[in-house]
């Protein structure tokens, strides 16, 4: 069930009617958790029953942390990575470990046959397994009381809108609201429809536009020429952030519906100017369960001396990138993401010990803007650049493109994209400008009623207009 | 009031610029529509648009067919005969369509399908009184819009046979089966008919954000319900129902791929009204890339729909084009001929009618 169908909408607009014409807190839990179920089970039933055991695993690994004994705490603990990492690492890495083992095998000529697993990649396993781990965790660090009614934590798992791709909830925040009663609010559904709105004009007429242009050129890197090759790579960037942040929006939205608050997962990324800035701006639901969990609590962050800061950076990042997806092209610009992280930390680093501040300010005047603008520049290169190996099929592909960029090829086939996918590309440029401002001076035009209509009216229009019988997947369904 | 003022503007700065966006974006798709002179078409209530009458409008698709003169007689269809100067006796057929059966990109009348017809069925002997075919076919209607006009001339043409060309672009296929996203319904109310007539006439055939967005899948609600997890049980659970005699089977075969292929309530509809005037119903399969499997074939055969299938032979096209050339329409005519004579759909002989007076 797409968040982008009708067929979503259909099936939100009962849920909603439904939810707000129970009253009791209890009925309304109830109701929403069947609601996540079946939305789940609308892929695949029998893939519902991970679910269910990923849930009742960290559930019962809850309740034994109540113990005041530190070794059955850890115990418990190392049960929940155990049990959610090694599903997780089954379903989603099983045949990648295979194939790679079998590689490696055949090239220092030692041949195995290892047959593949058959299996499916339970949709959402990703997600809903990191957001478990973040309440075990949690829960061992003392930071949360264990929940004791199961209803509450299975709805944190399943919560139908964020089930799936995210944003990942902490359980920090969203526990809490089970126990609160929602009263109906006409302003919530004005800025939930609002959020919605945007998410389908992010999604139908930015990202599933641009998803032409990206799958021609990174499907045949090699007959095309280096302009096409840059348009590609830059139409990536924004597909990929237009298709993430859509999909928060949609989720964010409906939950607010609902009367729950998610958590936000993109601050118009392309205004970083570094790469450190971009992570916290982009896929912020991610980027920081890495930093908090992995990062800081699993290698120990800044804590073990500056080597081991640069290493943990590169090794946080390189996880991250196979948690983007089973294929070592993931892996590897996870370990490019890291390793720029790191030597912008060495910087900084050196940069601090230099009397310099960690931190650089935004530039005041003319020249500290361009300066600004530079970095910004600059820090998106190094994101697109980075998304070559992301979405390429094979490192073969990757390097094709990229000879390709340089213009190391002749191009043989014409044609990649309109001219007028540059228009669709210049929505998220003004939008970012518009956010730039905002940031600097304050003034926040998108927040006026006129621009607001405008925008929310192109959004919904634009979205009817542009959809399609059957809408692309979000592409992070896939991870 | 200065709020909703400035609401009110920027509702109509949004459409707007999804009107011009949309005229950015899909520009380059529109380069090869066709081109139609002005006061081809003229604004129908019902219909939304139809070929206006008596006119002798042009007509070109770039890199397709040149410029060529449409003629239509004097109840808007490509059809040179007086409606109302019928032979009582000649045995009557009526072809409903869209641009195959109106002959999109044929210059000549003489090579039109219902000529042919007429004539091969003339040739054939067997109806000494005569025969003929009127043609109500109308460029870019969908199978409601055939039905409807198709209904529309019932009183005035009393034919014995209807003949409904069907194609892949009709709702009788998931929309998912049809070839392209531009292949809308909103695309084919087109935006080279220039209509006159009431605002909203103008906004449907001009606008291109009102087209769409009428036409949105999103705005669809069998949609909703179709990919849901309750309809699939419900899909498989059907067969097994009426197995056990509970409810009916679904149409067009088991399982939920096949029911969502189903006869549009249009085409139902008309066909009730020719069994109440004893009027026989022929589904002509016309061009279908999208339905290989030949589903709907079945789905008609199913439902106890008479067809004739000339879908298989693409080769008669236009250059640059899908529709039929003049070689096309003999040969389409030749083997609904041989089909409908073969089929035992034809009446033996014409109804009894009055003259006209």
């Amino acid at each position: 069930m797409n968040f982008a169908s009708a067929t979503f909408f259909g099936f939100y607009i009962v849920v909603t009617a439904l939810y707000w014409s129970l009253s009791g807190r209890e009925v309304r839990k109830w109701l929403l958790l069947a609601a996540s179920y079946y939305f789940y089970m609308s892929w695949n039933i029998g893939l519902t029953s991970l679910l269910v055991l990923s849930t009742l695993l960290d559930y019962v690994v809850g309740l034994v942390m109540a113990s005041p004994r530190p070794g059955v705490r850890k115990a418990a603990l190392a049960t929940s990575c155990v049990g959610q990492l090694g599903m997780l690492c089954y379903f989603k890495y099983g045949n990648f470990f295979i194939d790679s083992f079998d590689s490696l095998m055949r090239t220092i000529g030692v041949p195995v046959s290892i047959p593949e697993l058959q299996i499916l990649l339970p949709v959402g396993i990703s997600f809903y397994t990191f957001q478990t781990l973040s309440y075990t965790i949690e829960v061992y660090r003392g930071r949360i009381a264990p929940r004791k009614n199961l209803l509450d934590f299975a709805l944190f798992v399943a919560f139908f809108p964020q089930l799936v791709a995210g944003p990942i909830q902490r359980a920090m925040h969203f526990l809490p609201q089970l126990q609160k009663d929602h009263v109906w609010s006409t302003g919530r559904l004005k800025t939930g429809l609002a959020r919605i709105a945007l998410g389908l004009g992010k999604k139908i007429v930015i990202a599933d536009s641009l998803a032409g242009v990206v799958d021609r050129v990174y499907g045949n890197p090699a007959g095309y020429g280096a302009g096409a090759c840059w348009v590609g790579a830059v139409a990536f960037a924004f597909q990929l952030y237009c298709d993430m942040a859509a999909y928060s929006d949609i989720a964010i939205g409906s939950a607010r519906i609902l009367g729950y608050d998610l958590q936000e997962n993109f601050n118009h990324p392309f205004l970083a100017r570094t790469m450190r800035e971009f992570w916290t701006r982009c896929h912020i639901s991610l980027s920081s369960w890495l930093r908090d969990y992995l990062y800081i609590f699993a290698l120990g962050g800044n804590r073990k001396g500056r080597f081991r800061t640069y290493v943990n950076l590169t090794i946080t990042m390189f996880l991250g990138g196979l948690w983007h997806g089973a294929g070592w092209t993931y892996a590897v610009w996870g370990l490019y993401v890291g390793l720029v992280l790191a030597v912008e930390k060495l910087l900084e680093d050196r940069r601090v010990a230099a009397g310099g501040p960690a931190v650089i300010p935004p530039g005041t005047g003319v020249s500290g803007v361009l300066m600004d603008g530079v970095r910004m520049a600059r820090t998106f290169l190094f994101h697109s650049l980075g998304l070559v190996l992301f979405r390429s099929q094979s490192f073969g592909d990757a390097m094709t493109f990229y000879s390709t960029m340089v213009g190391f090829r002749a191009p043989t086939q014409a044609g990649a994209f309109r001219i007028s996918i540059l228009a669709i590309m210049a929505i998220i440029v003004v939008t970012h400008l518009l956010a730039w401002v905002k940031e600097r001076t304050q003034r926040d035009w998108l927040a006026t009623p006129l621009v607001r209509a405008a925008v929310l009216t192109g959004c919904v229009l634009g979205a009817l207009a542009f959809a399609r019988e059957r809408p692309d997947a979000f592409i992070y369904f896939q991870f | 009031m200065r709020k909703t003022a400035s609401v009110f503007i920027g509702v109509l700065i949004g459409a707007l610029l999804t009107e011009v966006g949309l005229r950015v974006f899909f520009h380059e798709s529109e380069a090869t529509r066709t081109y139609w002179g002005r006061g081809a078409f003229v604004a129908d209530a019902m219909l939304g648009y139809r070929h206006a009458p008596s006119t002798d409008a042009w007509c070109a698709r770039e890199g397709c067919f040149e410029p060529y003169p449409v003629r239509t007689n004097a109840w808007g269809f490509r059809d040179r005969r007086d409606f109302v100067k019928t032979n009582p006796e000649a045995l009557r057929i009526v072809v409903g369509g869209a641009s195959f059966t109106f002959g999109l990109g044929v210059a000549r009348d003489e090579d039109l399908f219902h000529v042919r017809l007429e004539r091969r069925l003339s040739q054939s002997g067997r109806f000494p009184q005569g025969v003929e075919v009127y043609n109500l076919s109308q460029t870019g209607y969908h199978i409601d819009q055939v039905c409807d006009i198709v209904r529309e001339e019932l009183d005035q043409l009393d034919p014995d046979v209807v003949v409904i060309a069907v194609n892949q672009y009709d709702k009788f296929l998931t929309p998912s089966e049809r070839i392209s996203p531009d292949f809308s319904a909103g695309y084919r109310l087109a935006p080279d008919r220039f209509l006159p007539g009431r605002p909203v006439d103008f906004m449907r055939t001009h606008a291109w954000s009102w087209m769409r967005v009428t036409n949105s899948p999103l705005l669809n609600p069998p949609a909703w319900w179709r990919d849901h997890l309750a309809f699939r049980a419900w899909s498989s659970a059907r067969p097994v129902l009426a197995g056990i005699g509970l409810g009916s089977a679904p149409a067009g075969g088991a399982g939920a791929g096949a029911a969502v292929l189903e006869v549009p309530a249009s085409l139902q509809s008309l066909r009730d009204d020719l069994r109440r005037r004893n009027i026989a119903l022929v589904c002509m399969i016309i061009y279908r890339p999208g339905d290989r499997d030949g589903a709907l074939a079945r789905l008609l055969n199913n439902e106890g729909y008479q067809i004739v299938e000339i879908s298989s032979r693409p080769n008669w096209v236009l250059s640059g084009d899908g529709h039929w050339n003049a070689t096309g329409h003999e040969e389409a005519a030749a083997l609904v001929t041989t089909q409908m004579e073969a089929g035992g759909v034809l009446p033996e002989a014409p109804r009894p009618r009055k003259a006209r007076p």
